[in-house]
């Protein structure tokens, strides 16, 4: 195909279309070559705003159909393909994020959002069974699988956990069985991400942590990111004239503050600034030599790899291509202005113009390999080339009191002629019962005074109590430069004494909302997936006493006992009078030993008057 | 002294008189009790008894209760008792009359008995044995001299014998069988034993046989996994570098492995996997000495060489054991490895799997002048070989069929047949045996309706079995191991039913705890209500 194109190429007079042809000849090409490797991985580090460094792992590997349902695995990792081939899952997405992108100083999330989930553990696969009820079986062996292997309490996504979303996800991979195959999803909100879910994903990768940019991960610093998130995505890949391939992609996101991330592993506690080290703001009125209003990191400090990871990289991973685009895996997005000193063991490739200015680096393997970054001067996101994100979404709850509550998400669309389509889509746990009569959206704030229609399509499927969580999907368009509410009610179910976790006080988490932007396309025309997620939210239920029941026991013990005993007793007992007691042992024993009593009493009050 | 007399004295007199200083009374005789009071008192007290037995009662034991079937414990504890074995052959001949050939089966199978009828050899004579494929053929022909040999590729027999010594025959054909199969019957002897049926028949059995034979079956039941339904094979590559990184494997499996899976593909089910893992090396505690022709393992290294912590070995999803095969790459800096005192440089790990070090030929990089050389990137069948060569080995050991070159392939896996079918019945029923001992002693654990059914079905099935083998010349062994291999699963699930578990001690102060406040105030008055009422009408007996 791609000798095909070169003549065509060639043929073409003009030059334009010459260029154009070249292109496509080129975008082809790198087509081809993705697919013609198995293995594939990039590390891609981009300053922002504040002092903070995004570092983009991706780590992609391939095995062809017929050797992956043979089961012999060369790239893919055998434990995760066992587990997908018991549960007969299609395609797999799996998401453990932990932290809050900060939308405003960073701009657009990275992957478009595709690639993070919602804080905690969000897992989505597409199934193939013959109806729901295998599907079902089989999602939860497929969760109790992944749970064994990632160290995650994934077996907990029960049925009232998992929904069937119908408008928010797509399947990325080509799928034959298109009939049978089923999509479910399950959320994990408060799922803590720690270094127990690191270890088992780097032993997914090939090269583990041993060789290449994945040598870089350490959990105490990715853990220690401000924003975090992994991924792991399976899908089948078929392309016509070639066998069709698993393709297994990884990627771990995280956003490092640099100062933060700098603090040496044997003292990491914080050092107040000495008071001739503090930036202030000068502009400020009362700003003296003794006052000082203190401004956030102004310069970003001096950084290498070294620095940040705790360590260099370690040399290629030799399985990647040795040649072409696919073989630099590590790229800096700075400008090509600004200094960079790199030490021995990396060939470096600027981009071309027309591209975000980058460098990137084609590592040798078995050596080591770092730079050093140098002291630069603060910018904006806008002076760093960020994109912005289409739109923000913000949810938060309303209301007060044990018994209801309001559901409040707030969406702005900052452009001033677009206006965005986004599917929202909510998984409530089954003990929040929204009032669909109450849901409304309400044009909060525009520059775009007309008519809108904001709620244009809402799919609900109700939950039933135990048995399975609600699901809202709402189709909405949001008019330009606006910002729109959507409101809903809701109450809160009383749970039963059993149903409470541990730390009932705390309260129970519920899901992120998924945001998916409709209607977008990427720079070569075809359409694109953009995602955004909301927060985690915390639901506040009536927490019973938990000492009630064996109060109560207690309790109705005792009373049942009085009543009952002074019934009892006067329905037995005879009554006479006092006198007339018929004698027995025990009144004897009785009164002689009061009678004793007495007499020793009278003794002792007797001799003390006779001393007296 | 005086004071205390007086004391004395006056304590006594207040037996009688009941005088207390400043207050006295004389007692007046109590009013008789009207009938009325009295048959009324007596019919509050049994009425309220008669609603505690009546009504109290029943309702606590049911509220209480909890739900256990009735187990047939009797033949569950039974079911290993009953076992016999025998041993299929097939007499036939083109020239003795069939009757001839029948009454020579019989005596050979009299005198091929072993102890107390532990084992048997179960002889038929066909005109035609390919009927029965699980037998033992026999051919029978008149020749110079007596002979008893298999032939290696049918696994049958060709016995000859000389017409003169016709009555020797039986006696010799039997004692040839059981010199032939004498290693199954010393493996089942050991299995009996080692499943509590120590019985003096087969002590005495043993002690019959050579010793060094039974340390042989001994070390081979030890090395082999427990007889199962269902295996699973794990085929890793793992290289302590980056390479190699491919393997010709799916050449060598079919070469070496499927020709395993596809004779046993009717005892048992075996699924295959592999896998390649890179820069994984062995354990850190293990230390290669340098020698003059490389490196060496010590012997007390391999104990520690599987690296747990870094090696993905975690076993395969389904029932059953997984088998692991390892081939390793050591460093390129540590090539060759030697294993001390090894010819095929690999080793077997009982009840777990096979390791092979492989020391691939280096191959001398194209643009170096120094001579550098790296390991090949991919391992063709040709350099696989060894490793598989000792894979197979392996495979055949850790399932445990029989490494005697007396009998031919063929028959060993008919045997291994045998006796994993024995094995699993064995394993069945001692799981049956102690979950009817574990619901006989726990008498507080709820035995769910489920459970009975796996029971009963377990048992049906083992019943099926014991047919099979009551008929083993005629009974086919593929349905046969089916129907023991449900037998163990069934049994297996019965066992480690979740439910069973779930409440199992449920203390018994907590109990007292809960009841004592209500049973204490009630309790008394309603016990002490009854025995006045019991003494009143003995009282009003011994009056009448």
């Amino acid at each position: 195909m791609c000798s095909l194109l070169q003549q065509v190429a060639q043929g073409a007079s003009k030059h334009n279309a010459m260029m154009f042809l070249t292109f496509l000849y080129l975008a082809a090409c790198l087509v081809l070559t993705t697919l013609a490797t198995d293995y594939f991985e990039r590390l891609d580090l981009t300053p922002l705003p504040l002092g903070s460094l995004l570092a983009s792992f991706e780590f992609r590997s391939n095995e062809t159909l017929s050797a992956y349902n043979s089961q012999n695995f060369r790239y893919f990792p055998r434990s995760l393909g066992q587990v997908l081939q018991h549960a007969d899952t299609k395609e797999l997405h799996l998401r453990f994020s932990t932290g809050r992108w900060d939308t405003e100083t960073w701009g657009a999330r990275p992957w478009d959002g595709t690639k993070e989930g919602g804080t905690g553990v969000e897992l989505w696969a597409w199934i193939n069974a013959e109806n729901e009820k295998e599907a079902m079986r089989k999602w939860i062996t497929l969760n109790q699988g992944l749970s064994g292997l990632f160290c995650a309490s994934l077996n907990f996504i029960d049925e009232t956990r998992t929904t069937k979303p119908v408008l928010s996800f797509q399947p990325a991979g080509t799928h034959t069985q298109n009939g049978s195959l089923h999509l479910l999803h399950g959320v994990l909100p408060g799922e803590v991400v720690c270094t127990e879910n690191l270890t088992p994903f780097l032993k997914l990768l090939p090269c583990k942590g041993k060789a290449g940019v994945a040598s870089l991960l350490d959990g105490h610093k990715i853990f220690d990111a401000s924003w975090q998130s992994m991924s792991v995505d399976v899908r089948p890949r078929c392309l016509t004239g070639q066998e069709c391939l698993v393709e297994i992609a990884q990627t771990i996101d995280m956003v490092l503050n640099i100062a933060r991330a700098k603090r040496p592993r044997g003292d990491p506690i914080p050092r107040p600034v000495q008071p001739h080290e503090l930036i202030c703001d000068e502009t400020k009125s009362y700003h003296n030599h003794e006052t000082c209003y203190p401004v956030d990191a102004l310069e970003t400090p001096e950084w290498s790899l070294n620095d940040v990871f705790g360590r260099p990289v370690a040399g290629a991973c030799p399985l990647c291509d040795e040649e072409g685009p696919e073989a630099k895996s590590l790229c800096l997005h700075v400008p090509h202005s600004q200094g960079v000193w790199i030490g021995a063991g990396g060939f470096e490739v600027r981009s071309g113009p027309g591209e975000r200015e980058k460098r990137c680096w084609q590592l040798v393997p078995g050596e080591r390999f770092d730079f050093d970054m140098p002291k630069t001067s603060v910018r904006t996101h806008a002076q760093l080339d960020l994109t912005d994100e289409l739109i923000t979404a913000e949810r938060t709850m309303t209301g007060h009191g044990a018994a209801k509550g309001g559901m409040r998400t707030v969406f702005t669309n900052p452009s001033s002629k677009d206006p965005v389509d986004i599917v929202v889509f909510e998984s409530l746990p089954w003990f929040l019962r929204p009032f669909m009569h109450t849901l409304k959206a309400q044009i909060t704030d525009t520059g775009f005074p007309s008519e809108w229609e904001v709620i244009k399509d809402v799919y609900y499927r109700p939950a039933v109590d135990r048995k399975r969580g609600t699901q809202i999907e709402m189709v909405l368009s949001i008019p330009p430069s606006s910002t729109v509410m959507v409101t809903y009610d809701f109450e809160k179910a009383i749970l039963r004494y059993t149903e409470y976790p541990p730390d009932a006080n705390r309260g129970f988490i519920v899901a992120p909302a998924v945001v998916r932007i409709l209607n977008q396309v990427d720079a070569t025309g075809n359409a694109k997936a953009i995602y955004i997620r909301t927060t985690s939210l915390l639901l506040s239920l009536p927490t019973p006493d938990f000492s009630m029941p064996y109060n109560v026991i207690i309790l109705t013990s005792t009373v049942m006992a009085l009543a009952f005993g002074s019934i009892f007793n006067i329905l037995i007992r005879r009554f006479v009078a006092f006198d007339e007691v018929p004698e027995n042992k025990l009144s004897k024993i009785v009164k002689t030993s009061r009678f004793r009593i007495a007499l020793l009493k009278e003794r002792i009050m007797g001799k003390a008057g006779k001393k007296e | 002294m005086v004071p205390d007399d007086h004391l004395q004295a006056q304590s006594r007199d207040l037996a009688s008189n009941c005088t207390y200083p400043g207050h006295t009374f004389t007692p007046m005789a109590t009013p008789p009790e009207s009938p009325r009071e009295a048959s009324m008192k007596s019919r509050v007290i049994w009425s309220f008894w008669i609603v505690l037995i009546l009504l109290g009662l029943p309702t606590w034991w049911t509220t209480t209760s909890i739900y256990r079937a009735s187990l047939p414990t009797d033949s569950m504890l039974k079911s290993h008792k009953e076992l016999w074995y025998s041993i299929p052959v097939c007499l036939f001949s083109p020239s003795v009359p069939l009757s001839e050939l029948a009454r020579l089966g019989n005596l050979v199978q009299m005198y091929g008995k072993g102890p107390q009828d532990l084992f048997k050899f179960d002889v038929h004579a066909e005109k035609d044995c390919t009927k029965f494929p699980s037998a033992l053929a026999v051919s029978m022909e008149a020749g110079d001299g007596y002979s008893f040999a298999f032939s290696p590729e049918s696994g049958s027999v060709k016995a000859r014998y000389s017409s003169s010594d016709l009555e020797g025959l039986p006696s010799r054909i039997a004692e040839s069988l059981q010199s032939a199969y004498l290693e199954e019957h010393a493996s089942i002897a050991y299995l009996m034993a080692m499943n509590g049926r120590n019985s003096d028949a087969i002590q005495d059995f043993v002690k019959t046989l050579p010793g060094d034979l039974m340390m042989e079956v001994q070390k081979s039941a030890n090395r082999a996994f427990k007889s199962s339904s269902e295996y699973h094979l794990t085929f890793s590559l793992f290289t302590a570098g980056p390479a190699p990184s491919s393997w010709d494997i799916q050449a060598a499996l079919n070469k070496h492995i499927q020709p395993i899976l596809h004779a046993l593909s009717s005892t048992t089910n075996i699924s295959v996997a592999s896998q390649i893992q890179l820069y994984s090396s062995f354990s850190p505690s293990v230390q290669p000495q340098q020698t003059e022709n490389g490196w060496q393992l010590r012997k007390e290294d391999l104990t520690s060489f599987v690296n747990t912590a870094e090696w993905p070995l975690s076993p395969s999803i389904g029932t059953g054991p997984t088998i692991n095969f390892i081939a390793y790459i050591p460093a390129q800096n540590y090539i060759p490895i030697i294993l001390e005192d090894s010819q095929s440089n690999s080793w077997l790990v009982p009840q777990w799997g096979g390791i092979t070090i492989l020391n691939p030929r280096l191959i001398e990089r194209e643009e170096s002048e120094l001579g550098l050389s790296d390991l090949p990137s991919y391992l063709d069948l040709e350099q696989l070989q060894p490793a598989f060569e000792n894979f197979q080995t392996q495979l055949l050991q850790l399932l445990g069929i029989s490494q005697s070159s007396k009998l031919p392939l063929h028959e060993r896996l008919k045997s291994f047949q045998r006796l994993s079918g024995l094995s699993l019945y064995i394993r069945t029923s001692s799981n049956l045996g102690s979950l009817a001992r574990l619901a006989q002693h726990l008498s507080s654990i709820p035995i769910p309706r489920h459970v009975l059914h796996s029971v009963e079905h377990a048992l049906d099935r083992l019943e099926d079995f014991k047919l099979c083998l009551g008929k083993t010349t005629v009974s086919s062994w593929p349905t046969c191991l089916g129907s023991v291999r449900e037998a163990f699963v069934d049994s297996e699930k019965a066992f480690f039913d979740k439910s069973m578990v779930g409440q199992v001690y449920f203390p018994d102060e907590h109990k007292v705890a809960v009841y004592l406040p209500l049973l204490g105030p009630i309790g008394v008055p309603l016990l002490v209500g009854l025995i006045r009422e019991l003494k009143t009408i003995t009282t009003r007996k011994k009056g009448a």
